[in-house]
């Protein structure tokens, strides 16, 4: 679905102040593939995503997208990307503009050009996959709440039927409560529509928890690109590039230096809670 | 130690705006807060967190109940200056609490609005970066740092007022794990080496049970308050609140659900290593 | 896209300029301006360029910087040469050439005085804001226009007004920048159709904006609120300007100038 050769992008190109915000990312992410993305910040993984939508032009190196070469092709090509790959900026909210909840759900898809039939379909399809009533939509988004907001933004993105969804950091700022439904309502979203989903974040808690691989960006470079296990089988790398692996996953860590035989992959309490049980089990049939 | 904050039958609604009822936010809330303690408090978006630490320093006025600081009655209008010289208050989003254009002016600003003298005025902007960590960066543009840099220069500027207290609504909310513990070094280190009273309100577990007293409120109520171990304790009614617990203590819970008698209110990695190897005793080893 | 736009351009630096005391600047400037407007003739603009040549050795800017600032004013200045050539008066120059006929001394004279003049109007004050920084001529406005005052001219106000706008202006840029890329995500189009297309399409950037404003606004009111801030009575400042001996050298050496042009305009 996504495919980097060699991407890189400098900031500031040619002047004292060039950086380097991504040097040579080679990834393949499959159709209908739920990736977390971490690194902290300035690892370079919000540059890395503002590429796939075509809002960022490498430096150097090629992007496809379904197997189209993103800058060889024309400029409606491009445009069309913009829908093809729906991309939630952190904050989203921020954007949110129209009189009501249904014009600003609508805007994406009205911009698609698509007849008003269709965009009334596609505003209550969004709405039912973040979970807000109907009777929300001829408020105003600036009475809602700091949860509903995000949504109605999150809506309006999703309403594009993008191939890919791409969300940077979209729990940031909310409470626990507002974290666990919006993270829900995506994993929803994926398993229903089948689409490929970006997750961006900085916790490893709610990526292990959501995605089914993940990507690991750090200074720049993709340093890891697997299943959440794969990846949890490198912890202590995690830990040494200063990312915050699950408390849990620690513990794990620990009890396997101390020389109990438990998996070190483990970053649910409730995988945590079956690994000892079959230890103590094992244990009990022992003492028997 | 003395009681510097009491709180008594605080209720708080916020006026009807057109067409719409007054929006209750607190309803009668009683606490005590002694000098030097550091309180987290813990509670879900819309559970009044924020108005009752608005009231601590007069920028809200309670409609009935009382809030005493320093001995002064929180909404005493003539006394305003003194009250939030002594209890400071940092907000969420750093971008918008720093008025002026380079660091050191921005720490100077409260000085300079309480008529502080200049000789004076430059050694506490001094100290006060020097707490925080911030003295490199004192004639940097604060557009420039990174957003728990800039947290750390808005507590500069409080901690220049040279408050008793400090009230931090969620002031690690917007930043990221890096900034977080920079945020939370910074407060640890004001709390144990002046003994400044620290209010943290947050979202964030691995941060209130570093506390010494956690306050869990729920729709405009106290609903806990007590150490973290105390607090802690309580897994089942913390979800019904739909808030966080530390995954240590998640996991001892669900040991607990299946009759292994382990404590609960287990909060860091190595107390939950000590508690497993208890339990293995060197099972598979 | 949008950061590249230098607004209000300071180079920080060490010179003598910079570290002049940006009051004693503000008036030299204005005695500056009002200079160029006594000069009677082009000795005149002789003794002012050498006083601004002295400025731009003493700034440690480049002149190729400031020239390139003038770019863009180019078509004023030359609007203005075209006009004065036009009504100019006197003899025609070139009297045996009838088509050219409109090209008189007068007002050739006249559109080389001005085009002279503008230029260094540009330059002098160009050099003001290249070696003070914003803040710094808030801070020395403020100062020198604290006797008005008295005349209830709410002069802290202003410069407060000023100080938070300088503050949040790099703020909102990139906000704007992180808002026009959240439109363009879901197919905004900013950059086809006719003029009144490309307006409507400023909507969904502009609304946002606002509202972000009034939001921060309101938040830093509560913020300066809670740093004790209640006006200007009773505030000291933390930053002191003094006079020092760059200072009393400047304006020894625009008072020289003026003078020598007062002479120039009685003989």
């Amino acid at each position: 679905m996504i495919k980097t050769e060699n991407l890189s992008h400098l900031y500031s190109e040619g002047t004292p102040f060039q950086t380097t915000a991504i040097e040579d990312i080679n990834i393949h992410i499959p159709k209908g593939d739920y990736v977390g993305v971490i690194g902290h910040t300035g690892s370079g993984k919000s540059t890395l995503i503002a590429h796939f939508n075509a809002i960022l032009k490498p430096t150097s190196g090629k992007i496809f997208i379904d197997g189209q070469d993103l800058w060889s092709a024309d400029k409606k090509t491009r445009i069309q990307t913009r829908f093809d790959v729906g991309l939630v900026f952190q904050y989203p909210e921020h954007q949110l503009f129209e009189e009501t909840v249904y014009k600003d759900i609508s805007f994406g898809p009205k911009n698609m050009g698509l007849p008003e039939y269709e965009i009334h379909k596609r505003v209550d399809k969004a709405l039912d996959f973040v979970g807000l009533d109907r009777a929300l939509l001829d408020k105003s988004p600036f009475d809602l709440s700091g949860g509903q907001k995000r949504r109605v933004a999150i809506a309006g993105v999703m309403a594009l039927e993008p191939k890919v969804l791409i969300l940077d950091e979209p729990a940031a700022g909310l409470d626990p409560r507002g974290r666990d439904e919006i993270l829900s309502r995506i994993r929803d979203y994926h398993r229903e529509t089948k689409s490929t989903v970006l997750l961006v974040s900085h916790s490893m808690e709610d990526v292990s928890r959501n995605a089914n691989s993940i990507l690991v960006m750090n200074k720049g470079r993709c340093v890891m690109h697997d299943s959440v296990p794969a990846v949890f089988e490198r912890a202590e790398d995690l830990v040494g590039m200063g990312l915050d692996v699950p408390k849990i996953t620690r513990v794990f860590i620990s009890l396997r230096e101390k020389g109990y035989p438990v998996s070190p992959n483990v970053y649910t309490v409730e995988q945590g809670k079956d690994e000892l049980m079959k230890l103590l089990r094992k244990g009990g049939e022992a003492n028997d | 130690m003395p009681k510097i904050i009491s709180i008594s039958k605080l209720n708080y609604a916020y006026p009807a705006e057109e067409g719409k009822a007054p929006h209750p936010a607190l309803h009668d809330v009683s606490l005590e807060i002694e000098e030097g303690e550091f309180i987290a408090i813990l509670g879900h978006n819309g559970c009044g967190k924020s108005t009752l630490a608005k009231h601590l320093n007069g920028i809200l006025k309670a409609d009935s109940g009382e809030v005493t600081v320093f001995g002064m009655n929180a909404a005493d209008e003539e006394k305003v200056l003194e009250i939030r010289k002594n209890v400071g208050m940092v907000f969420q989003n750093p971008d918008n609490q720093i008025i002026a254009t380079v660091v050191d002016e921005d720490v100077a600003f409260a000085l300079e609005n309480l008529g502080v003298p200049y000789p004076e005025m430059v050694e506490r902007v001094n100290e006060a970066l020097e707490w925080v960590g911030m003295t490199a960066y004192r004639r940097h543009a604060p557009h420039m740092l990174s957003g728990g840099q800039k947290q750390r220069i808005a507590i500069a500027g409080i901690l220049a007022m040279k408050p008793k207290c400090i009230v931090l609504d969620e002031p690690t909310a917007m930043l990221d794990p890096q900034g977080r513990k920079e945020v939370m070094k910074t407060l640890l280190r004001l709390n144990r080496e002046i003994g400044v009273t620290v209010i943290l309100i947050t979202h964030y577990m691995d941060e209130a049970v570093q506390a010494d007293r956690v306050v869990v409120m729920g729709e405009g109520e106290v609903v806990l308050d007590g150490t973290p171990k105390e607090v802690f304790q309580n897994v089942g009614l913390l979800h019904s609140l739909s808030l966080d617990v530390p995954q240590t203590a998640e996991l001892m819970y669900a040991l607990r659900q299946e009759d292994i008698k382990v404590p609960i209110a287990v909060l860091s990695v190595e107390e939950c290593l000590d508690e497993l190897e208890k339990q293995l005793g060197g099972i598979g080893k | 896209m949008i950061k590249d736009i230098t607004l209000g351009q300071y180079f920080p630096g060490e010179s003598f300029m910079h570290k002049m005391d940006p009051r004693m600047k503000l008036i030299l400037t204005l005695f500056y301006v009002v200079s160029l407007f006594l000069v009677p003739d082009f000795w005149g603009f002789a003794i002012v360029g050498a006083l601004m040549l002295l400025i731009i050795i003493f700034s440690g800017i480049s002149l190729k910087v400031v020239l390139r600032g003038l770019k863009p004013l180019m078509f004023i200045i030359l609007f203005t040469a075209f006009f004065n050539v036009l009504y100019g008066g006197g003899e025609p120059l070139f009297p045996e050439i009838g088509w050219l006929s409109w090209l008189k001394a007068e007002g050739v004279r006249n559109a080389l005085f001005m085009i002279v003049r503008i230029i260094l109007l540009i330059l002098g004050t160009s050099y003001l804001t290249y070696t003070t920084s914003p803040v710094m001529l808030t801070d020395a406005m403020e100062r020198l226009l604290r006797p008005l005052k008295a005349f209830k001219l709410p002069v802290h106000e202003l410069a407060m007004m000023m100080t938070i706008a300088l503050r949040f202006i790099p703020t909102l840029i990139d906000e704007t920048d992180k808002i026009i890329n959240a439109q363009k995500a879901r197919g905004a189009d900013f950059e086809t159709g006719n003029i009144f297309r490309r307006a409507k399409a400023l909507i969904p950037i502009l609304i946002p904006l606002l509202i972000s404003a009034f939001r921060r606004a309101e938040e830093l009111a509560d913020a300066m609120e809670c740093r004790c801030y209640h006006g200007g009575e009773g505030r000291t400042r933390y930053k002191v300007y003094s006079f020092g001996w760059r200072d009393f050298l400047a304006l020894a050496l625009m008072v020289t100038v003026i003078g020598a042009i007062i002479l120039l305009m009685i003989f």
